[in-house]
């Protein structure tokens, strides 16, 4: 079956989570029982994906042309070392020490699991639209795909309601989006509003996610010496530092 | 997750500090491999290029997560890239790579279905890029415009369309054209 020039568009308009709330539960009803939508969704898709990051593939070809190849390493020559045998012990207790210290083998390697405990969301004092409740569950479902999906519309709705932009921050978090993440994060952090101290801590959690243990510390060290992630941040402190 | 996954978060931001640390640990090997199987120094460059923009290709997929080391990764993509080139040069001289990668089993899967997938998305990348360069002047301005973390109506109000019907309509025209062109290819 042909499809329609406003199906194109609609199609369009849901990869650019440009859809109303209304239009999209009618468009994710038709998705499933059209098959010839649904395919035309995932082709459109990749154009898509490809449109939306082909400025930045660009820019890292451009990056890659003029990287400079690293040369090779020379062969360093070998001067013979004569050492006693306290030497050669006190060379051997320093080494199990720096091994010990790099390795940390006491860091649980779920770090970030251990200190990702999310409060559950709850938008629904604050607005009046009866989608929210659905909204809620996907978060605390820990369904962050979905989460992430609504809440973008929603914060694109109503920009101006912090908290839920810190928990689509969350979500892309849990996703592995880093990128959107920080840019959230770091946006709410640098504001004003009551949930300062909490995006700054999910800046600390998403470093260490991506293992930087230095710029997690970094984070820590801008909480409030006692605010609520206080004694937290300190218990993460003695894991990583 | 690996945690080499940093590095892809290093390429989509273009991060240059970390994509010279990419370079420094692992170029070396890959030009070892390309020049002990009738390479030179400029085809390493070019297929370690190559491979890392095909990884950059992949994880624009939101799902995208790296499973396994990087290293392991680049060398199995540089590896198939060069042996395509290879058949493309029509060079009749036996190849032998050294796999210092090989892990068996569900791993060894895992990364082979990832390389794979990267070499396909690649594809698709530089055959829709082909596809842009023959489109009009107009339609290229447009949909230059389109990145990640920019909405549609910021792109709509930059381009002087106040109603976004029309910037949906233009902008599906140009896709349309783009598609037209592909499947003409």
């Amino acid at each position: 079956m042909k499809i329609t020039e406003e199906d194109q568009i609609l199609i369009e308009m849901y990869l650019d989570n440009a859809i109303s709330p209304t239009d999209l539960l009618s468009f994710e009803k038709r998705l499933k029982e059209e098959e010839h939508l649904a395919s035309a969704l995932t082709k459109q898709s990749e154009i898509h994906r490809f449109l939306r990051n082909r400025e930045d593939r660009n820019d890292l070809k451009s990056m890659l042309e003029k990287q400079t190849i690293p040369q090779g390493k020379k062969p360093t020559k070998v001067i013979p070392f004569y050492a006693s045998n306290w030497t050669k012990l006190a060379i051997g207790v320093a080494a199990i020490f720096l091994i010990v210290m790099v390795w940390q083998p006491w860091v649980s390697p779920d770090v970030y699991q251990q200190f990702a405990q999310h409060k559950p969301l709850s938008l629904t004092e604050r607005g009046t639209q009866n989608n929210l409740a659905e909204l809620e569950q996907t978060f605390n479902g820990k369904d962050y795909e979905q989460s992430a999906a609504f809440l973008k519309i929603y914060v694109a709705k109503s920009p101006e309601d912090i908290k839920a932009q810190l928990y689509l921050g969350i979500s892309y978090l849990e996703l592995g989006d880093y990128e959107q993440a920080e840019i959230l994060l770091q946006k709410i952090a640098k504001g004003q509003s009551v949930f300062k101290e909490e995006a700054i801590w999910y800046s600390a959690l998403s470093n260490i996610k991506q293992g930087n243990n230095t710029e997690a510390l970094r984070s820590l060290e801008k909480l409030s010496k006692d605010g609520p992630y206080t004694q937290k941040a300190k218990e993460l402190k003695s894991l990583i530092d | 997750m690996h945690k080499d996954q940093r590095y892809i978060l290093a390429l989509k931001n273009r991060d240059e500090r970390v994509i010279t640390e990419i370079y420094d640990l692992h170029f070396e090997k890959i030009k070892k491999m390309i020049l002990s199987n009738s390479g030179n120094e400029s085809d390493a460059k070019d297929i370690f290029q190559e491979s890392l923009i095909a990884l950059f290709d992949l994880a624009t997929k939101k799902e995208f997560v790296l499973t396994c080391p990087l290293g392991a990764f680049l060398h199995r993509i540089c590896k198939n890239k060069w042996i395509d080139k290879i058949r493309k040069k029509k060079v009749k001289q036996e190849v032998s790579f050294e796999d210092h990668f090989r892990y068996g089993g569900e791993e060894e899967s895992g990364l082979i279905v990832m390389v794979e997938e990267a070499e396909k998305e690649n594809q698709i990348f530089n055959q829709l890029e082909r596809a842009f360069q023959q489109l009009s002047e107009t339609c290229q301005e447009l949909l230059r415009k389109v990145r990640e973390n920019f909405s549609a109506q910021e792109i709509a109000k930059d381009l002087g369309m106040d109603q976004m019907n029309t910037f949906y309509r233009r902008k599906n025209a140009c896709i349309q054209r783009m598609k037209k062109i592909l499947e003409t290819a």
